[in-house]
């Protein structure tokens, strides 16, 4: 029952507050996780820390063992393995609000190193402490537990005999989902990844990455300025992605 | 697209407007260049263009410092020698400059844009300018398309007529001849003498081997120039049709620009002359059909700078106007001005700082300046009307989504006085400039400039 005791005192706090995820600027962040107030309050207990991250880090390697989620508050990660050459292979991006490690829940371990594209802050969030307070939460219980089971929408479109230009409509309309999901602006939006990030997770030359964002934009589907990107068509954009949209 | 024809206008205009300013070949000048941007900053900011999801092509500009003789009008960065060893050690210095620079840009970043200038970049003998474009062809995906734009500036006493079918072999389309003025009393008293002759040979010889764009420089208020003689100088380089023509005020900054010494201020024709030879050249160049783009420049429909403005492709450089509006700059040699994504960096102006810097394996780079949000969304509007002579305040709203009337209300307060003197007209998401005002670009611009502090005894009159 201390445990609850613990529930109860933080329910008392009323005032937002920065450091809680009540009170967190970034809006909705650990959105996958839901944002009704009960939640949030628990969440606030879960939270290890909140640290800042230097572009360039680490925050988590291939081989370290399972000890919990880890959500984004600041900044850009991409996550990648490397093969036996030594070649790095970009598994994804991770945005503010989303969590990473969730694949380590199954594994035992994390099964892919998290670097940091950009100066940026995540929260630690321990497993074990979620698991407790997922137990009182029916809402964060399910949220959970339809996390861990449909993770990882298939990424056949990635690896597929799919065209540049279907593989970029494909990604764009991705990461405009996302930001939508975060109730940001998934019309216009930056990609703050270097372009030759995207070439590595699309596996495609660098050179053809830019190539295809510049078909696009010149047929209007979307426009581009520096990192900046704007769907301008997203019917069309979406018939781009074509027979590799179907394959997420 | 149809431009109304600039209207000469009355001397009090001039004079109320004729006050010392900023050319607007970049903004902000580069005299708020400092030397907290430095090589470090410069290393970034390349990888960062490289970064972009589409990155901009490529413009080099190459600085060939070096001249036989000193022309007394001269502002430019120069060294007069005769020396061949000092030459030969300053091409092995931009060889490696060029190999260590070219390394740091992406290899599908096609160079669409060439310049090479001076001092006098035909300076150079044959297997010396092969040398330099050969360095430039190892380390650059130098384009060969036709819309290419590889210019040189031809100093006409320096070379044979033979010799432009070299330039064109190595890739050039466009030779800008620096004639400055073709009478020869004003021709003497600049210490630069060549005849319209001999010009005339090196233009049908340019024409012969497919340099396909000629342009000529000319510069009005040298002394013994008369509006006639200048009348007659515009006359003598007309009858040779250049592509397109510069048409510079001469700024009299001895101060600044040591050569200039060697003119006295008295012998410079008055500012009502000098008005006059610009009036002239506006009318004399617009009846023999050149199109004026802006400020000092001319040129036929049609043309490269006709073209680019057309596309919207215009803009402000060094160099006064130029295409290419897209591409990232680099700029090569001693004194030189990169322009990457939002910042601006020039090399050592000082020969041996150069060469030290680049021999200890560094950048070189001297100062610099990294636009600020504000400083871009004025960047912006001093562009457009330096080259376009007006603004769509919906599409700034759109690319910096804010809005322009708030941003600038004490900007459009000042433009207020222009605009009452009939040369701007502000008419709701458009501010345009008046076919008058177009002789007063900068004034215009000015109004919009943050920085215009007390800078003065650094400009040359807007007039």
């Amino acid at each position: 029952m201390a445990d609850n005791a613990q529930v109860n005192s933080s329910v008392a706090v009323s005032l937002p507050d920065p450091s809680r995820c009540s009170g967190c600027s970034v809006g909705d962040l650990c959105v996958a996780l839901g944002s009704d107030a009960q939640t949030l309050r628990k969440l606030d207990e879960l939270l290890d820390i909140r640290e800042p991250i230097a572009a360039g880090d680490h925050i988590l390697v291939q081989s370290d063992p399972f000890r919990g989620l880890l959500a984004v508050r600041r900044g850009l990660f991409k996550s990648y393995t490397t093969d036996r050459e030594g070649r790095e292979q970009i598994q994804g991006f991770y945005l503010p609000g989303e969590l990473i490690g969730l694949e380590g829940v199954s594994r035992g371990h994390y099964g892919a190193n998290v670097q940091a594209l950009s100066d940026a802050a995540i929260c630690r969030l321990d497993y074990d402490a979620l698991l407790k307070i997922s137990a009182c939460s029916t809402g964060l219980q399910q949220q959970l537990f339809r996390l861990f089971s449909s993770r990882l929408a298939s990424q056949h479109w990635r690896t597929g005999d799919f065209a540049a230009i279907e593989r970029l409509a494909v990604f764009l309309l991705d990461v405009s989902e996302r930001f939508e999901q975060r109730g940001e602006n998934g019309t216009a939006f930056e990609l703050p990844m270097a372009r030759s990030d995207i070439a590595n997770f699309l596996g495609l030359a660098t050179e053809t990455v830019s190539r295809a964002f510049g078909r696009l934009a010149s047929n209007n589907i979307i426009s581009v300025r520096r990192k900046q990107v704007r769907i301008v068509d997203r019917e069309a954009l979406l018939a781009a992605a074509g027979a590799a949209g179907e394959a997420t | 697209m149809q431009i109304e024809l600039p209207v000469v206008p009355d001397t009090t205009l001039i004079r109320k407007y004729g006050v010392a300013g900023s050319r607007y070949t970049s903004y902000p000048s580069a005299l708020n260049f400092n030397d907290g941007v430095g090589n470090a900053a410069f290393e970034e900011t390349v990888q960062t263009s490289n970064d972009e999801l589409i990155p901009a092509p490529l413009s080099l500009y190459v600085h060939i410092p070096f001249c036989r003789s000193l022309c007394y009008y001269c502002g430019c960065n120069k060294r007069v020698t005769r020396n061949p060893a000092v030459v030969s050690g300053y091409l092995a210095v931009l060889a490696t400059e060029i190999a260590r620079k070219g390394v740091l840009f992406d290899t599908d970043r096609p160079v669409e844009q060439l310049h090479f200038g001076g001092g006098t970049p035909t300076y150079l003998d044959a297997m010396q300018r092969a040398g330099v474009m050969n360095a430039l062809a190892r380390h650059f995906d130098l384009s060969s398309g036709p819309s290419r734009d590889f210019s040189i500036e031809v100093d006409p006493r320096t070379v044979l007529a033979q010799e432009l079918s070299q330039l064109a072999a190595l890739g050039f389309n466009r030779v800008s001849f620096g004639v400055q003025d073709t009478n020869p009393g004003v021709q003497r008293a600049i210490n630069r003498t060549h005849s319209v002759a001999d010009l005339a040979i090196l233009v049908a010889a340019a024409r012969r081997y497919g340099l396909k764009t000629v342009s000529f420089d000319l510069i009005y208020g040298l002394p013994e120039q008369t509006p006639d003689s200048f009348e007659e100088t515009l006359a003598s380089v007309v009858a040779l049709d250049p592509d397109s023509l510069s048409v510079f005020s001469y700024a009299h900054l001895p101060h600044l620009f040591p050569a200039q010494k060697m003119l006295a201020k008295q012998d410079l024709p008055d500012a009502d002359s000098r008005l006059t030879m610009f009036a002239t050249a506006i009318d004399f160049l617009q009846a023999e059909g050149y199109e004026y783009i802006g400020m000092d420049h001319f040129a036929r429909p049609g043309s490269h700078l006709a073209k680019a403005r057309d596309t919207h492709d215009l803009h402000r450089c060094f160099q006064g106007y130029a295409s290419g509006g897209r591409c990232d700059t680099l700029g090569l040699g001693v004194s030189a001005i990169s322009r990457i994504g939002d910042a601006y960096f020039q090399n050592d102006k000082d020969l041996r700082g150069y060469a030290t810097a680049i021999e200890q394996g560094k950048y070189a780079v001297a100062r610099g300046y990294q636009l600020t949000a504000e400083d871009r969304r004025i960047a912006t509007v001093i562009n457009e009307l330096m080259c376009y002579g007006s603004i769509d305040t919906d599409a700034w709203n759109r690319t910096y989504e804010g809005y322009f009337q708030a941003f600038f209300a004490d900007e459009l307060q000042a433009l207020e006085a222009l605009s009452a003197d009939g040369l701007v007209v502000v008419d709701g998401q458009r501010i345009s400039v008046t076919a008058t005002g177009r002789l007063f670009l900068r004034n215009i611009a000015r109004c919009f400039d943050r920085q215009a502090c007390a800078q003065a005894g650094h400009y040359s009159s807007t007039v």
